[in-house]
């Protein structure tokens, strides 16, 4: 079973990274469970190589991001004082918190993904919102002391699009929590963040999530590079795994243009639904003490 | 490879030797993300953009503050 099990790992990683690269996420969402409920991996260790996978997933697709201009740079140097602030945290928390609140968290966490996806698959069918038009400056904000407003191209308008941005210190906030989330669950978080910049800042869709990929990985190294130090990134585990998530999240953007979004989504709001079932099982097992002893080899 | 997958459950690990290759793997993982933002603080420094260099450079002191104090917490893990 030695040398399968690496293999076993790598191949689960390619898939996960493969199927969350299809959907424009990374794979640490499905990493993290699948190692405890199925590997029998402690959520500690199964959270220092969600991260990993995360940065593995997210080095190979934010450059044609940067390339398009749709990525406010700007942004996201500011809010990623919030987000990697709250990824330090998260490591002073890190052995405080008691493991049920961190697998309950963990859960509602993938409802709102699972929500979202589905919010998102109504939406599409819908048609997107008119942009708003661009108003002018109203007294001095943090926005415009920054001077973070910004325009974008749109190819379907075939023009630069300005957009202003709002309420700041609401989005800095917003961030903080994601950063803590995405440090203590071991996942990217873009589910909280793209949300955060959407209705917080008002930013478009388009350039949300771009910003939202540009701000993942340098929050998730943040949180990586505190694990590391700490001795809690486990090579055995982590190194297929970030293997497989370099290879998945590459397939996955390839396979992102052949395949309907709908029927992706709708597969991760099953996959979803399942390691919710699965991670409730779990806790009703009596696995209070946080390292459960399930097994399938 | 060979693994050390014990019965209870605890983490598998590597030869030392392998070990330490694949740490080092990992390290190159999480080093180009940090590396970007000394980039931004670089370029914001170029620009003669204080306000933003400062910013960056905040991120980049974040960064290393967490690794900083990752290895005063070495050992502190809990199970």
């Amino acid at each position: 079973m030695h040398a399968e099990s690496d293999v076993y790992l790598f191949v689960m990683s390619i898939g996960a990274s493969a199927f969350g690269g299809a959907l424009g996420m990374a794979s640490g969402i499905f990493v993290v469970p699948f190692l405890t409920l199925f590997e029998g991996v402690s959520i500690h260790l199964a959270v220092a190589c969600g991260i990993v996978s995360v940065i593995a997933c997210f080095c190979s697709s934010a450059a044609p991001f940067l390339r398009n201009g749709l990525t406010n740079i700007r942004v996201a140097i500011v809010l990623e004082t919030a987000t990697t602030l709250g990824a330090l945290t998260c490591v002073f928390l890190a052995g405080v918190l008691p493991v049920p609140f961190v697998q309950v968290l963990f859960a509602a966490i993938l409802l709102v993904s699972a929500w979202q996806m589905l919010q998102r698959r109504r939406q599409a069918l819908v048609k997107a919102p008119a942009p708003v038009k661009a108003r002018e400056s109203r007294g001095r904000d943090w926005a415009t002391l920054l001077r973070l407003h910004a325009t974008y191209p749109d190819r379907a308008l075939g023009r630069d699009v300005y957009y202003r941005m709002r309420r700041i210190p609401v989005g800095m906030l917003l961030m903080y929590g994601a950063g803590l989330i995405s440090a203590l669950l071991g996942i990217g978080s873009g589910v909280l963040k793209i949300p955060a910049l959407d209705t917080a800042l008002r930013l478009p869709i388009k350039v949300s999530s771009a910003t939202s990929n540009f701000m993942i990985d340098v929050t998730a190294a943040a949180s990586g590079a505190a694990y590391f130090a700490r001795g809690d990134i486990e090579p055995a585990i982590a190194g297929p795994v970030a293997l497989g998530s370099v290879i998945g999240s590459v397939l996955g953007a390839r396979f992102l243009m052949a395949v309907s979004g709908d029927r992706l989504r709708l597969l991760f709001v099953i996959v979803i639904v399942i390691v919710i079932v699965a991670l409730a099982a779990q806790m009703l097992q009596g696995a209070f003490h946080g390292s459960p002893t399930l097994h399938m080899t | 490879m060979g693994w050390v997958l014990s019965a209870t459950g605890e983490p598998p690990s590597l030869p030392t030797g392998a070990e330490a290759i694949v740490r080092s793997g990992i390290a190159l993982f999480i080093l180009p993300p940090a590396l970007r933002v000394l980039l931004m603080v670089a370029v914001f420094v170029c620009e003669r953009d204080d306000r933003f260099s400062t910013i960056a450079a905040l991120v980049l002191a974040v960064i290393v503050m967490g690794a900083a104090l990752g290895v005063r917490m070495a050992g502190v893990v809990p199970g």
